[in-house]
């Protein structure tokens, strides 16, 4: 009975430890991420991006036309209210609908409109930098009134945000599942469908089970000689997406093979007997009674596309931008997951790296409670 | 019926995968080829780098991809973001790699341009690799604040990163273990800082040595860490930990110009000899050459040229 | 006598499509394990060789020296490994037991998605656990003026292997027959006597492939391992307290800027990396198959 006693303790105190490890690893990544999360860190670019815009609508301005307030001035004539950063740059605190800035043009003569939160760093040829408030809105008044013509002002969109990582962790999930998915189902549904029982087959077989367990770091060192120099696609998301395809490979083609081989052969009997032919059968009867599998090991793919870093290093870089190419120099771009990597690598900002933590198990759990609700779905179909 | 529209839409889906296999080749010739018009349509007038000049730069469009020093990072992303605003239609990434690494793609052509911060060796020369040096830079010795050391000899360096100095009671400090942190193989900052004191002759770096991948946690670990001794790149210096003196020698930009503070190194723009380079990554060069690029060189706690 | 005809290219051409799949499947998979080995095997032969013993043998990594001993990294892999497994695996089999045997429904309701969703987070973020968490603490409690740790490593390789033997060992639990239990309790066993005089002998096969894929797992596992084993350039690991580098790591700190035989060499340390898989996954296999055998 005393060991019975002991038993009881280890049991409880096991299952109490694992779920405070999970408690302890969400509080912990809360409380050093919550802090940067708002919504400018969904939105924004990652890097400040600089800007040279052209007004062109110059009405002149005149003094009575700025107004003081505490922390911000507003200059009417402008359109804007300016208030000053920690660098003594002047922030874009509001801006009017019919503000000249609103119909600024870039150096490619494409409309650029200034946004709320811009920062102004240049008018015409003075830098705004360490001044304080007054200065800068005198500063940029003297600009204006100075000369009639387009004045050119510079500036900064401010970053920080991680749009375009979360932009290249979709395109890197789209490209790899649209790559592996039907790679992989057809090839389970031929391994299983057609192919002849026999020692092929078996090593075949083996082959695949035994891949699944091959560390990832293995598949990227393949990926960057491969895809990376010898096919010279540069670092790229398609070089990322075709070193994460073959990744999944093993893992969809054995648990679609799971799922194929718990369909009765009843079914392919009495298909076949009703004279359908043999791809009638597997479209029509084998494949709809395996989807669930299928879905689930889809959904489980996704959710190592997301978690993967090692093998994205090496193939698909680690730049934080918007990839625009599939192969070749802008193609780039890094996952959330390597940006997280990156971040404690070269800053050692935790709390930045927490940030984007919460961002990645947001993701998790939406996956997980998306393969629930399928096998939920189908189990009352049945 | 069905069952044809069925196969067909497989067809599709096989013949979509095909392609995504196959274009990739074809994409990879073609990104080749803009390089070499672009450097065809020589515009001579394209390095106007100043802003103030009002006709600029509108005419370069391409994509420069930049590989390389982790060191170098904060300045050349700032150059970056100034060069792309002053030329709209080029695109340039930068990828912090590590300075061999960075090489290593400007010798193989997968980068536009690499940016070290050591000196090529004779082997990557050979290989055909070229440079062009565009700022300097000091080396930090970083310690805990906590500590009260505040100064260092090269040769107490050497000997800490080579072993046989363990404990900092032996360079005047208090008696505890020396936490050596260095960094992984692709560091400039490693090769360069190992070359300068001197390190190979005595033995190499210490098996007890931690090594740990970017400026950035070498900064963390120093700054977590009331023993560790650890080496960044100027620019990286912050209030989280303590920068020594080298040699009675402060560790400022100015000393380092001088040529008073022992630690300084080049910073690099790395390409391929046999390759002509393509007309805006041309540009960006004579740009962060230029004064206005030079300034950011000097707002990062780096050292201008010339 | 058209449609059949039609219909019997629609199912050549189809069967041809799949072949082509799974060709294509195997292919790529196997085109991976001959490029590794491959450049992996090739700084061993030749003239100028690399003595493979020393390459094994070799406790010292400098690239630079033209020094490649991995053996220190093959003995910190492998106590890494040991290491979490002996932690996570009676942990996480007791983890089992409470969900399966033990928890009421509204417990598990509870406690399983939180080990699904464990089981789901990204290695980088357990890194970042350990790297604010684990290693200043154990900096706190070792001798050696770090935390960067053998030990560190041993930390965060079991909560990552965790929820999958826990996974895996509930389900083996949970497809023992009923009659086990009602037998051995009918003949006077408590309830904890029965579940480990009975259910888990009986479920013996599934919890050692749980305990096999674990290990697998740990001794795969990079990034997370890479930013808080320390990575020293050599030295066996002597205590818990001792800096390591592990295999995975030594490839991905180096990869992206080696090349020639320091790249050969961490192919090499590949192949390495593979046979262990290999063993682990044969033994698994095996595993499995022998257990399909008994049912």
């Amino acid at each position: 009975m005393k060991k019975d006693g002991i038993l009881y303790a280890c049991v409880y105190l096991s299952a109490a430890f694992t779920v405070s490890i999970l408690v302890f690893i969400i509080g912990f990544i809360l409380y050093k991420g919550l802090g940067n999360l708002n919504l400018s860190f969904l939105t924004n670019m990652w890097e400040d991006k600089t800007t040279f815009v052209v007004v062109s609508e110059n009405e002149g301005i005149d003094e009575e036309t700025i107004s003081e307030g505490l922390n911000s001035w507003e200059i009417k004539s402008l359109g804007i209210v300016i208030e000053m950063n920690e660098e003594g740059n002047a922030v874009i605190k509001q801006i009017a609908k019919n503000s000249p800035f609103k119909k600024a043009r870039n150096l490619q003569n494409n409309l650029y409109p200034l946004k709320k939160s811009d920062l102004i760093t240049k008018v015409g040829s003075t830098r705004i930098e360490d001044m304080s408030l007054s200065e800068a809105v005198s500063a940029i008044s003297q600009e204006f009134a100075a000369s009639s013509e387009a004045i050119r002002v510079k500036a900064v969109r401010p970053g920080g945000g991680i749009l375009p990582m979360c932009v290249t962790t979709f395109y890197m999930i789209f490209l790899s599942i649209g790559i592996s998915a039907p790679i992989g189902i057809l090839s389970a549904v031929y391994l299983n469908e057609y192919a002849k029982a026999g020692r092929l087959l078996r090593i075949i077989r083996f082959a695949i089970q035994n891949l699944a367990g091959i560390p990832s770091i293995i598949y990227g060192l393949f990926g960057m000689m491969f895809f990376v120099q010898i096919l010279k696609m540069q670092y790229s998301v398609l070089a990322g997406a075709m070193t994460i395809a073959i990744i999944l490979l093993p893992t969809i083609i054995s648990t679609t093979e799971e799922a194929l081989k718990a369909i009765p052969n009843t079914y392919r009997e009495s298909s076949l007997g009703l004279g359908a032919t043999k791809l009638q059968t597997i479209f029509k009867v084998i494949l709809p009674n395996a989807i669930q599998g299928i879905l689930v090991a889809v959904i489980l793919s996704i959710g190592r596309v997301v978690g993967e870093s090692a093998a994205l290093i090496l193939t698909a870089g680690t730049v934080a931008q918007i990839p625009t190419a599939l192969t070749g120099t802008s193609a780039g771009g890094s996952t959330l997951t390597v940006k997280l990597y990156w971040i404690i690598k070269e800053t050692g900002d935790l709390s930045a790296a927490c940030s984007i933590a919460i961002i990645i198990i947001g993701i998790i759990i939406l996956l997980n409670i998306g393969s629930k609700l399928i096998t939920r779905h189908f189990l009352i179909k049945k | 019926m069905k069952k044809k529209i069925f196969s067909m839409m497989m067809v599709l889906i096989l013949a979509f995968a095909m392609t995504a296999c196959g274009s990739s080749k074809d994409e990879n010739t073609s990104s080749q080829t803009p390089t070499e018009e672009s450097t065809t349509e020589e515009t001579p007038a394209a390095q106007e780098a100043t802003e103030e000049v009002q006709d600029t730069t509108q005419d370069l469009s391409g994509t420069i991809v930049i590989t390389g020093s982790t060191s170098v990072e904060k300045i050349i992303n700032d150059m970056i973001d100034e060069f792309t605003a002053l030329n709209p239609n080029v695109n340039v990434t930068y990828t912090g790699t590590g300075s061999s690494a960075g090489i290593e793609d400007s010798i193989g052509g997968v980068n536009t341009l690499g940016v070290s911060s050591r000196d090529l060796k004779n082997e990557e020369s050979e290989a055909g690799a070229v440079s062009e040096v565009f700022a300097y830079d000091g080396i930090a010795v970083a310690v805990n604040p906590a500590n009260d050391v505040t100064d260092i000899s090269i040769e107490d360096l050497c000997k800490i990163y080579s072993g046989e100095i363990t404990n900092w009671n032996q360079v005047g400090g208090k008696d505890a273990e020396i936490v050596v942190v260095s960094r992984e193989g692709a560091s400039g900052t490693k090769s360069a800082f190992e070359e300068l004191i001197g390190l190979e002759d005595a033995g190499g770096l210490t098996e007890n040595a931690m090594v740990v991948e970017g400026n950035g946690n070498v900064q963390a670990t120093v700054a977590g860490d009331e023993n560790a001794i650890g080496y960044v790149s100027f620019s990286f210096v912050d209030e989280s930990v303590k920068a020594l003196t080298v040699a009675g020698v402060e560790a400022t930009a100015e000393n380092a110009k001088a040529g008073s503070y022992p630690l300084s190194r080049p910073f690099l723009f790395v390409y391929n000899s046999s390759k002509e380079l393509p007309v805006e990554a041309k540009a960006f060069v004579e740009f962060a050459l230029s004064a206005d690029g030079q300034v950011f060189v000097e707002e990062h706690g780096g050292i201008v040229i010339g | 006598m058209n449609t059949k005809r039609m219909r019997n290219i629609t199912e050549n051409s189809m069967r041809l499509v799949f072949l082509t799949c799974a060709m294509i499947s195997v292919i790529s998979v196997l085109s991976i394990i001959a490029f590794v080995f491959y450049k992996g095997l090739s700084p061993f032969v030749g003239n100028n060789a690399y003595s493979f013993w020393k390459f094994i043998s070799g406790t010292k990594w400098d690239p630079n020296n033209e020094m490649y001993g991995i053996l220190y990294m093959i003995v910190a892999s492998i106590l890494g490994t040991l290491g979490a497994v002996a932690i996570g695996v009676p942990v996480g089999l007791m983890t089992a037991v409470f969900i399966a045997e033990i928890a009421p429904e509204w417990i598990v309701k509870i406690v399983r998605p939180a080990i699904e969703l464990l089981a789901g987070i990204p290695s980088v973020i357990f890194g970042a656990f350990g790297l604010g968490v684990i290693v200043p603490f154990i900096d706190k409690i070792s001798p050696r003026p770090y935390g960067q740790s053998l030990f560190a490593v041993i930390c965060v390789l079991t909560l990552m292997i965790l929820p999958n033997i826990i996974a895996l060992s509930e389900n083996a639990i949970r497809t023992v027959p009923k009659s086990y239990r009602e037998a051995s309790l009918g003949l006077g066993a408590t309830k904890m006597q029965t579940i480990f005089s009975s259910v888990i002998p009986a479920a013996k096969s599934g919890i050692l492939s749980a305990t096999v894929l674990g290990i697998g797992r740990a001794i795969g596992e990079t990034m997370a391992v890479m930013m808080i084993a320390g990575n020293p350039i050599g030295g066996i690991p002597l205590s818990i307290w001792d800096k390591v580098r592990p295999l995975t790591t030594n490839i991905a700190m180096e990869m992206s800027y080696a090349s020639g035989r320091h790249q050969e060499m961490l192919f090499a340390t590949g192949v390495i990396l593979f046979i262990f898989i290999m063993l682990v996954n044969i033994t698994l296999i095996r595993l499995t198959s022998g257990e399909k055998k008994v049912e």
